[in-house]
């Protein structure tokens, strides 16, 4: 099989996270415009600078990209619509990044927003896919809920990890929140023992192991290292980056995404070890997920990941692995397609020193995950990313 | 009010997956072209309902009014012996890595649904309990 091309000569620059709330008036069209016009403040740049726009949203039709390059006013020559749900960043940057080396594009947009209302997240789950429609949903429409339950008590009765486990990502994942001001929940402490004494929503998931739907937007301009460095702009370089998708099809329960059968290849394209990492940003829509993750990604070998959560902390001061530094979607808020953008978006601040109260002391290496699109039993899409600091 | 979904299953008694004519290989969900070979030759086939439970989930929040007549719903993930994986309705008693039937039945609704029988002698008096009728052709 052939590996994909050397990212050399990319830049991430000026990452915007905006309009977290449980509920908006607003559009799509309203969060992704304002997370652009952020951005292009924060590079000192034109709109008409920016030549490419990427953009994923679940609540953006009848609108689409293309749409919006009327709503902005502005005249684009390379246009992405990515609806891969939570690996919708990662997917975003590898195109992008195409983009820009091979002369497509000078400057991307790459952008997630989604708004949200009451009884939308019902609307988004009762029509999400054919299959789900047909064979998910008529079973008890829990939604994603039941679908991620099956697959939490498959992975404890298989491997023994328990709620506690869970737990340990959970209120680590609190502890970051509550040092990140945009996070929804993070001015609500949250302990062991509350995360184990919620309410059951779907056994074995928990009112803890659920995101809260919200609105938001998450972006990030992808150009040349050349013009980042001639805009004075601290920039994310892209060590590797992969994807996979409907991996391990025959597996009955999914207990593992795509991320094993290009690990070790994303590993030796960077160049650098796991131990390296000195951050990783999982997609956190529910617990079991980051385990998968932690697994899949050469943390710990698979099954393991319940001994790695209650060995390691990972918190983002905590000295050992800072995992989903801003509180991830379980603390911060599940914004639609944004929520695949999250990841990136916050290590792109780690890793340019402009977190604010939760910046991780020294960090030089982040890995992003991506993992989406629960089409019927499992998702499909996983992502992954090594990113460095830029600069030598 | 009850949902109505569509679940595109037939009215037939037992258990009735698409079968490639050109493959042999029994498809679920259901689809319009084969998933192993991609060809345009599906029929709807009585299969062997047999089945393993692969996880089992306990609804307390569902969306439809159709599943709050007994709450927690249950729910199963099915492994097939014919091959594909399916959620189905769960006969209380029946765990994970249970041996159990799968059939279609119809709900108070009227919608075509998958059912997982485990305890033969009880399932006919779970199945009026919830109010779901065996489909008699």
């Amino acid at each position: 099989m052939s590996q994909p091309a050397s990212y050399s000569g990319i830049a991430l620059v000026t990452p915007v996270s905006l309009g977290y709330s449980k509920v908006s008036e607003h559009s799509a069209g309203w969060f992704i415009g304002s997370v652009l016009r952020e951005m292009i403040d924060a590079a000192g740049i034109g709109k008409a600078d920016v030549d490419g726009l990427a953009v994923s949203s679940f609540s953006l039709a009848p609108d689409s990209v293309s749409f919006l390059a009327q709503h902005y006013d502005m005249t684009l020559r390379w246009l992405e619509q990515l609806p891969f749900g939570g690996a919708s960043g990662v997917l975003a940057m590898r195109r992008a990044a195409r983009a820009v080396q091979c002369g497509d594009a000078d400057i991307v947009a790459c952008i997630g927003g989604d708004t949200s209302q009451a009884g939308s997240f019902r609307d988004l789950v009762a029509n999400f896919s054919s299959f789900s429609n047909s064979a998910s949903y008529p079973y008890g429409s829990g939604g994603p809920n039941a679908a991620f339950a099956m697959i939490t008590q498959r992975y404890m009765d298989k491997t023994g990890a328990t709620r506690e486990d869970f737990g340990q990502l959970a209120v680590s994942q609190r502890y970051n929140a509550q040092h990140y001001s945009p996070a929804l929940l993070g001015d609500k402490p949250l302990s062991m023992d509350d995360y184990l004494a919620a309410r059951e929503i779907a056994s074995p998931v928990h009112l803890y192991d659920c995101v809260m739907p919200c609105c938001g937007g998450e972006g990030f301009l992808l150009m040349s290292t050349q013009r980042a460095e001639d805009l004075g702009l601290d920039y994310v370089s892209i060590l590797a980056a992969d994807e996979r998708h409907n991996a391990f099809p025959d597996d009955p329960v999914q207990l593992r995404g795509g991320w094993p059968l290009f690990s070790d290849q994303l590993y030796a394209s960077a160049g650098i070890g796991v131990d390296s990492i000195d951050l990783l940003q999982t997609y956190d829509d529910y617990p079991v997920i980051s385990m998968l993750q932690l697994e899949g990604l050469g943390f710990c070998k698979p099954g393991e990941a319940a001994d790695f959560v209650r060995s390691n902390a990972l918190t983002f001061d905590g000295g050992g692995l800072p995992h989903n530094t801003s509180g991830g979607q379980l603390s911060g808020g599940q914004a639609g397609a944004a929520a695949g953008y999250l990841g990136l978006v916050e290590s792109i601040r780690q890793l340019t020193d402009s977190a604010v109260d939760n910046q991780v002391a020294n960090a030089r290496h982040a890995m992003v995950s991506g993992y989406g699109m629960i089409n019927y039993d499992r998702g499909l899409c996983s992502a992954a990313a090594i990113l460095k600091r830029g600069g030598s | 009010m009850p949902a109505t979904f569509n679940t595109a299953l037939p009215s037939v008694n037992g258990l009735c997956l698409q079968h490639c004519s050109k493959c042999g290989h029994i498809n679920y969900p259901v689809r319009e072209l084969c998933g192993k070979c991609l060809g345009d030759s599906l029929v709807w086939q009585n299969v062997d309902g047999g089945g393993t439970v692969q996880s089992v989930t306990a609804l307390h929040y569902p969306l439809e009014q159709n599943f709050s007549a007994q709450l927690p719903w249950r729910i199963a993930s099915v492994k097939l012996d014919v091959g594909p994986v399916a959620f189905a309705h769960l006969q209380p008693d029946s765990v994970c890595g249970a041996r159990i039937t799968l059939s279609i039945a119809q709900d108070e609704a009227g919608n075509n649904v998958l059912v997982a029988k485990g305890d033969k002698d009880s399932a006919s008096e779970w199945l009026s309990a919830i109010k779901y009728t065996e489909i008699r052709t």
